[in-house]
């Protein structure tokens, strides 16, 4: 697929973009202010691998997956070169509850206790953040955060426990306030 | 202990729990002197699982493919398109040698592209053979000049044989040299001239986007430190080319009702080319130009980051389940990372907890 890609065939990219869309827009959503400019900088993303598999015909991409996790990484770090960033409003995710929720309590608790999580992630560093959202919402192995965010397995072990303290640290913090 | 072998007993946890569907108490009893603290964070793993993970919206992810695959569709008929129409100049002859020789296009004939280097020899011989001095006229040339499309000619010849970062740095050479030339015309009163100038500046400024579209980013889609260098240099040609508007401006009243005719499409032109070299400096991310910040590449962990040998811990027992204990056990079958590159759209978005993913 990637091939038929590299050599112009739109539709290739099109399933691969089907594929892959949902785990990049996770990865890019922590770092961008909002939803819509994560949808937004996703398409990039996508866009500028297009080109990138087109125009230079000679790059060997052993692992696709890694490599558009490098590419939404890099085009991450540029988006926050060329815009100032701006405080992202303590997660909209979870807002609201369906009136026909069968156990609103319940539900109204859950939603409580997601959006302190997403504000614990958001006030993560950027390499802590990249490590919770690649290994705990993407399902990335150990190995392939590694070569995502190009250090070492070892590295990532030791990122991974400390950005699980601190995030459980935000979290208590947040349930004493 | 130090965070790397506590980081590395969690690790393991993880692990364990991916592969045996165990929850948190089982796999943190594995370590019973860290049993306290592995089992906490693991509860922030099982919370993490859990949660609603962030999802494009409905609305998006209903468009998100035909929107990718019109606008590649529309890019690659736009390249085409831009093919066609330079196909006569002596510029497009350099570019299409120059991604011939990166693309190997096959649809690219190898009569053709003999003959265009045959044509660019021909034109340098008889340039330097039968007039060495009028090329050295033509340097001062303006736009309207007899001069002026011997000096272009010579600028683009020059560029036949550099590489791509000596091409940007000459193109954006031409670039100032136009605007410069403009300057001039206008100090001049040679209003309609200027309109060639305009054509010309955006003639270079394509070719400048072109190069930028195929040297501007790196493998990884990357920036290159020559797209940053030409962004900021394009900035500068947009700040005098309004400066050069508002000087037309301030010249208006002077004018003949035919030389206001000139001066309206002038305007016209030059809102234009400021809009396209403002374009060109947006060219790539969807993104407006705007302050840079300290942001950068990760970097690792400092100091302490492990380097050492990083399996220190027992080895796991023989069978994956013995571990599990009464409620602790998750029912479910045992999977590895659930990401895999192999399986269809939206095999990605599953998270190991059961919390699906998808906006509110």
């Amino acid at each position: 697929m990637i091939d038929r890609a590299a050599n112009g065939d739109e539709e290739a990219f099109g399933d691969l973009y089907e594929r892959y869309l949902e785990p990049i827009y996770r990865y890019v959503y922590y770092r961008v202010p909002t939803p819509e400019e994560a949808e937004d900088l996703t398409e990039t993303i996508f866009l500028r691998a297009w080109e990138t598999l087109v125009m230079k015909k000679n790059t060997k991409i052993e692992n696709f997956k890694a490599w558009i996790y490098r590419i939404a990484h890099n085009l991450t770090v540029d988006f926050h070169r060329k815009k100032k960033p701006i405080q992202m409003e303590s997660s909209q995710m979870g807002a609201t509850i369906q009136p026909d929720s069968p156990n609103p309590e319940i539900e109204v608790q859950k939603k409580l206790s997601e959006q302190s999580l997403n504000k614990a992630i958001e006030k993560l560093e950027e390499t802590f953040q990249n490590v919770i959202v690649l290994r705990f919402f993407n399902k990335l192995s150990h190995a392939e955060t590694a070569e995502v965010l190009g250090i070492k397995e070892g590295n990532v072990r030791v990122i991974q426990y400390r950005a699980l303290k601190k995030l459980q640290t935000y979290l208590n913090e947040d349930n004493y306030e | 202990m130090s965070d790397k072998n506590l980081s590395l007993e969690l690790a393991k946890c993880l692990e364990w729990m991916e592969k045996t569907g165990c929850g948190p108490k089982a796999a943190a009893e594995r370590f019973p002197n860290h049993y306290q603290e592995l089992f906490h964070l693991l509860q922030t793993v099982e919370q993490l699982d859990a949660s609603e993970k962030p999802a494009p919206s409905q609305e998006f992810l209903s468009v998100a493919r035909t929107r990718l695959v019109n606008r590649i569709s529309a890019e690659k008929a736009a390249a085409q398109q831009s093919d066609v129409t330079k196909s006569r100049t002596l510029r497009h002859i350099w570019q299409s040698n120059k991604m011939g020789s990166q693309n190997a296009s096959q649809h690219q004939p190898q009569r053709r592209f003999a003959m265009n280097w045959i044509l660019i020899i021909g034109l340098i011989a008889s340039v330097f053979a039968g007039g060495g001095g009028v090329a050295y006229a033509s340097t001062d040339a303006l736009p309207g000049d007899s001069l002026y499309p011997v000096k272009t000619m010579l600028q683009d010849m020059e560029m036949v044989f550099a590489s791509d970062e000596k091409d940007a740095e000459m193109l954006m050479t031409q670039l100032f040299t136009n605007i410069e030339d403009m300057q001039q015309l206008a100090e001049q009163g040679r209003f309609s001239d200027i309109l060639i100038g305009l054509k010309e500046y955006q003639s270079d400024l394509e070719a400048m986007n072109q190069l930028r579209a195929r040297v501007g980013y790196d493998e990884a889609g990357s920036e290159t430190s020559l797209n940053i260098r030409l962004q900021e240099q394009l900035q500068d040609c947009t700040l005098l080319l309004e400066q050069l508007q508002i000087k037309l401006k301030t010249k208006d009243q002077l004018q003949t009702q035919d030389q206001l005719h000139t001066m309206d499409q002038l305007q016209d032109r030059l809102q234009e080319a400021i809009q396209l070299t403002d374009t060109g400096n947006t060219y790539g991310p969807n993104e407006e130009p705007g302050q840079p910040d300290e942001l950068g590449e990760p970097n690792g962990v400092g100091p302490g980051e492990p380097q050492g040998p990083e399996d220190q811990m027992p080895a796991d027992s023989g069978n994956p389940d013995t571990g599990c204990q009464g409620d602790d056990c998750n029912t479910e079958a045992p999977g590895g990372p659930a990401e895999d590159p192999g399986k269809g759209p939206g095999s990605d978005s599953g998270s190991g907890g059961g919390g699906g993913s998808g906006k509110p």
